[in-house]
């Protein structure tokens, strides 16, 4: 699935390319009411900032597709692979964050690393992620550059730099660093946990820099632990009871200086 | 954040953290039950709800009810009937 940057303004309101005006204007409620601001999906599966971007993306797909002219121009500049596809595999915008699009068909799978041991990440993504090289004679004129330019291009300077792979001791203690070492290792961005652990980035974030006290209860969190410690292919339970004991020992330092104050 | 004097906002809260509980420990609670060692290998886990449910109800209601447990049976135990055990 594509990341809601790279969903055209069509992916965004589900929709065909040659929906009329009323069409776009009932896809465009349609959406508003499904993933706008306080709306069940962006409260419970979408981080305050995706659901923003989420609300701007709906709200220009609107004013781009409602005017004829600025229509024609975005249309002209949609790249030709994107056109032909469209209709055949319809895009969601309820995830907003989707992970890389998956390897083609026929394409070797990715051998999984015994537990402990990180796979090095790959340095560059597969080549079926990157969209296709439309042929010059088919290509469209330049465009303008769409508006998402911008926030794609945030998007993608967060993107995890490779690592190199290295093994876990059985003994390790298990620190935000130490999950955020993994996830890197695994090549994956915070966005791509997020969505599929349903864990919001603002508690993925705080997990990873330690940032005890702004966590959930260790009820809570122990959930929260054992969904990114199973996306990363760890030892749920061991990871949990270890990053708990982080937690409690950081409150009960937390409480000794209180008392002693 | 005020504390909760309603039973029925205690009842609902004793009920979310145990049906949380019950979502990220299904092996443990399946194991538990099939081998009759629910609350030895779950000890950590309702500990942890107890402590919020405690935190979050006021004393008063606390002391004078049994929400948080008659969810744990409610939410936690009663959804897996279906495992054969020689507890039921």
């Amino acid at each position: 699935m594509k990341r809601l940057t790279e969903q055209s303004y069509y992916e965004i309101l589900e929709i065909p390319r040659d929906a009329a005006a009323s069409d776009i204007e009932k896809a465009y409620q349609r959406a508003k009411a499904l993933y706008g601001p306080g709306t069940l999906a962006t409260y419970t599966l979408v981080a305050p900032e995706e659901a923003a971007l989420l609300t701007k993306r709906i709200e220009e797909a609107r004013v781009i597709l409602l005017d004829p002219v600025t229509r024609a121009g975005y249309d002209a500049g949609l790249p030709v692979e994107s056109l032909q596809a469209r209709g055949r595999e319809p895009s969601s915008p309820a995830a907003p964050a989707a992970a890389q699009a998956p390897p083609p068909a026929g394409a070797a799978p990715e051998p999984v690393p015994p537990p402990g041991e990180m796979a090095p990440a790959s340095p560059e993504p597969p080549a079926a992620a990157a969209p296709p090289e439309p042929s010059p004679e088919a290509a469209p004129p330049p465009a303008p550059p769409p508006p998402e330019a911008v926030v794609e291009a945030a998007v993608r300077s967060q993107a995890p730099s490779p690592v190199q792979s290295y093994v876990i001791p059985d003994d390790a203690r298990w620190t935000g660093d130490l999950l955020r070492r993994v996830r890197e290792s695994r090549g994956l961005t915070l966005l791509q946990v997020s969505e599929r652990t349903k864990v919001t980035r603002h508690h993925l974030e705080n997990v990873e820099a330690d940032r005890y006290d702004q966590l959930p209860a260790p009820v809570y969190l122990r959930g929260i632990i054992m969904s990114i410690a199973k996306e990363l292919r760890l030892d749920a339970q061991k990871v949990a009871r270890s990053y708990l004991e982080s937690v409690a020992a950081s409150a009960a330092q937390q409480r000794g200086s209180a008392d002693q104050s | 954040m005020p504390l909760i004097t309603t039973p029925e906002q205690a009842m609902r809260l004793a009920r979310a953290i145990c049906s949380d509980i019950s979502l990220y420990n299904e092996e443990k609670i399946v194991r538990g039950v099939e081998q009759d060692t629910f609350f030895d290998v779950l000890q950590e886990e309702l500990e942890e709800g107890r402590e919020l449910y405690r935190s979050r109800v006021s004393p008063e209601l606390y002391e004078r009810t049994n929400f948080y447990e008659r969810a744990v049976v409610d939410v936690i135990l009663r959804s897996k009937g279906h495992v054969k055990s020689k507890i039921w």
